[in-house]
């Protein structure tokens, strides 16, 4: 291979670019773009950061300055966390807006995650907001499109390509050359964001795994790009028709097949909305008992087991507070419910992933984005594992109080009596930690496969057409 | 020998477009192929060029200096210039530049007199060399295209309908330039539908009617336009 006769054949389509003077504005409105993106979502994650710092900081100040009090009341006093942040946010913020980031925990209560299905996952769920990431899946492959859909149709109509050709000009020099024409300023864009990227991320969570493989999904991805439209522009014989096919690409890639998808999937495997899940949660509860009736199978058994376990008769003649010991019960079978509930939530949204995974091919905009989403740990694995954390983390904190209540609270004055605030100090209240990259490994491993394949197809498509003149 | 084609054919999708092709160009000759549209004259250039399509069923063989292309294709193309049907000038670049640029494609240095040189030979007023050739005429980009084969220093010439869309006047200069060409040892082989031009600067006339090559035998002494059109039609 000739390099230079390669870099002469890139370095003659930007002088043309550059004559042309559209392409150059097109560029100029793309970096503006992705400038105006940059600010606007580093100023949106600096307030969810805030916002997740500033509730962290009170929570743990209204928790530690709560008096002397009833551990019921404690419990259902709350405690609030928040998911941690990956600076990668600023890049792809995923499901933040839709899946929310604060989580209220309070005794016997669902946690007040929201349940959101697929559909909010993908990118018209967020439109309105302008990100980093969006501008690779979305404005690069149309900015590539219109810079780059003449590329070779033009040559043909000039004449150029069968002069060259005819010249000794090897078709794949003159293939790599506009190529590289098209690539290289566009992986100086991604490298200059990646370089930004990597100065502010110094430090966080897995930083440079997580920065690497979205760089590495975007430069695929751009690069998939490149090839698709110098092999359309090879095949077209009008500039008209480059054009055409290489936008229908686009309009299936970029928008059709990713909503579509998962509105299919919306269908396939509907999610319940919270409300819905409480009150099933509720049904269940009812089943299982109710610890208010003293004709209750479920809490009279546990009041026999109980009774036998200490060797009394009656409850009065225990050593703890037999109310400390039914709230714990009652907070198991709850949790129990609840912890199914979600579970079932967490099927519906494995489902209709899995399915959008098993179609992932037909989008590789989706698979970028599936990809985007993991590295900055704002998919839907990584805000279940926070989900699972921050419900575990309840649980272990209201049975905490309620073993309290059952054995430091007084039966015979249960209500009126208060308990040191020194066991508040020391509950059980373990910090949330953003999950590590290898939750959505599913993911990233199906985003990269398709990715590659996605090089790959326009590779052959153009290894096919590169002969033609 | 600058071009021997030796019982070529070339089928495509089972239809024969080149049957059984012989011709034989020398230096310092100049060989005009004649032949109506879908006579396979764009096919035998490309074929020449080795350019054919994948799929094209060849035997026969076409050696550029002796050099055959069905197997030398890379090394027989350093003997050839060739000028397309569209001058292929980048509007882009000026003259000089579009020579400097085609020129580096090959790996051929060439000096900035040298390429003035070149167009100087080819008679383009110098006041056009350092403007950018969109503003160029057809007659214009075709000097382009003939210097920057006189700088490619080739032995042969291939040279596709050159007078297509040109003026007289324009015609005439090319005329010239291709005996030019051929005065200074180069092999020309010019394929065009204009029969005037071709008999002003070929020694050898060849038809090409259905894939097949016939030469022609000028009466010079009975150039009447019926001839001509006879002559055109492959029924002289």
């Amino acid at each position: 291979m000739n390099m230079t006769a390669v870099w002469g054949v890139a370095c003659n389509e930007w002088r043309r670019l550059i004559h042309t003077r559209t392409p150059v504005l097109l560029l100029l409105m793309l970096v503006s773009l992705w400038v105006i993106a940059t600010f606007s979502a580093h100023h949106h994650w600096q307030e969810h950061a805030r916002h997740v710092a500033e509730v962290t900081k009170k929570s743990q100040q209204d928790w530690h300055s709560q008096p002397e009090r009833h551990p019921h009341r404690v419990s259902h006093y709350g405690d609030f966390v928040a998911k941690p942040l990956h600076p990668l946010s600023v890049i792809e913020p995923g499901i933040l807006d839709q899946s929310g980031y604060l989580v209220y925990l309070e005794a016997h209560r669902l946690n007040s995650a929201n349940f959101n299905p697929a559909t909010e996952a993908t990118s018209l769920g967020r439109f309105p907001l302008i990100t980093p990431s969006m501008i690779v899946q979305w404005w690069m492959p149309l900015f590539l499109i219109m810079v780059g859909y003449h590329c070779i149709t033009s040559e043909k109509i000039i004449g150029a390509l069968a002069y060259m050709r005819g010249n000794g000009t090897s078709a794949w020099t003159i293939a790599i050359g506009k190529y590289l024409s098209l690539f290289i300023p566009l992986l100086t864009l991604l490298l200059i964001q990646a370089t930004i990227t990597l100065v502010w991320t110094l430090g966080s969570d897995q930083a440079l795994l997580r920065l690497l493989s979205m760089l590495a999904g975007q430069i695929v991805y751009i690069s998939g790009w490149c090839l698709l439209v110098i092999s359309v522009s090879w095949q077209s014989r009008q500039l008209h028709s480059a054009l055409l096919t290489l936008l229908l690409f686009w309009v299936c890639i970029c928008i059709i097949f990713p909503k579509g998808l998962a509105n299919i999937a919306q269908i396939a495997y509907p999610t319940q909305p919270r409300t819905e899940a409480e009150y099933h949660a509720e049904q269940k509860l009812k089943l299982i008992g109710d610890s208010h009736n003293p004709d209750d199978p479920h809490f009279a058994a546990f009041k026999a087991q109980i009774l036998k376990q200490y060797g009394v008769s009656n409850t009065e003649n225990l050593p703890v507070n037999y109310n400390g010991l039914l709230l714990q019960e009652g907070e198991r079978l709850t949790t129990q419910v609840y912890r199914e509930q979600q579970a079932l939530h967490d099927l519906q949204l494995a489902n209709q992933n899995t399915m959008i995974r098993h179609w992932l091919w037909l989008s590789p905009a989706l698979a970028l984005q599936y990809l985007q989403m993991a590295s900055s740990g704002n998919d839907i694995t990584h805000h279940q594992a926070f989900i699972k954390q921050a419900e575990h983390r309840r649980f272990q904190l209201i049975q905490y109080l309620n073993q309290i209540h059952t054995h430091k609270v007084h039966q015979h004055d249960d209500k009126n009596t208060r308990v040191s605030a020194d066991f508040w100090a020391k509950a059980p209240r373990q910090p949330i930690g953003l999950a590590p990259l290898s939750v959505s490994q599913t993911s990233i491993l199906s985003a990269l496969l398709v990715l590659s394949a996605w090089l790959l197809l326009p590779l052959l498509l153009l290894k096919r057409v590169i002969q033609r003149i | 020998m600058l071009l021997e084609i030796k019982e070529f054919s070339c089928e495509f999708h089972q239809k024969t477009v080149l049957k059984a092709l012989n011709l034989t160009l020398q230096a310092s000759e100049v060989v005009a192929i004649l032949g109506s549209n879908g006579a396979g004259k764009s096919t035998l250039l490309k074929c020449i060029l080795g350019l054919q399509d994948k799929q094209a069923q060849i035997t026969g063989d076409i050696l550029v200096s002796g050099l055959s292309m069905l197997h030398h294709a890379n090394e027989a193309r350093k003997h050839i210039a060739y000028v397309p049907e569209q001058p292929a000038v980048y509007g882009h670049l000026s003259a000089i530049e579009n020579i400097r640029y085609f020129l580096n494609l090959s790996n051929i240095k060439v000096t900035n007199s040298e390429i003035e040189n070149y167009l100087n030979q080819v008679g383009l007023k110098s006041t056009s060399w350092q403007q950018a050739s969109e503003e160029y005429s057809k007659g214009m980009k075709q000097k382009v295209m003939l210097a920057l084969a006189l700088a490619k220093q080739a032995k042969l010439l291939l040279m596709d309908e050159p007078n297509s869309g040109l003026d007289p006047q324009a015609t005439e200069e090319l005329n010239q330039l291709i005996i030019a060409c051929k005065n200074n040892g180069m092999g020309v082989l010019v394929v065009t539908h204009d029969v005037l031009s071709a008999l002003a600067f070929s020694d050898q006339l060849q038809m090409l009617t259905q894939g097949c090559l016939q030469t022609v035998t000028i009466d010079q002494s009975n150039l009447s336009l019926d001839y001509l059109k006879q002559l055109y039609l492959g029924q002289a």
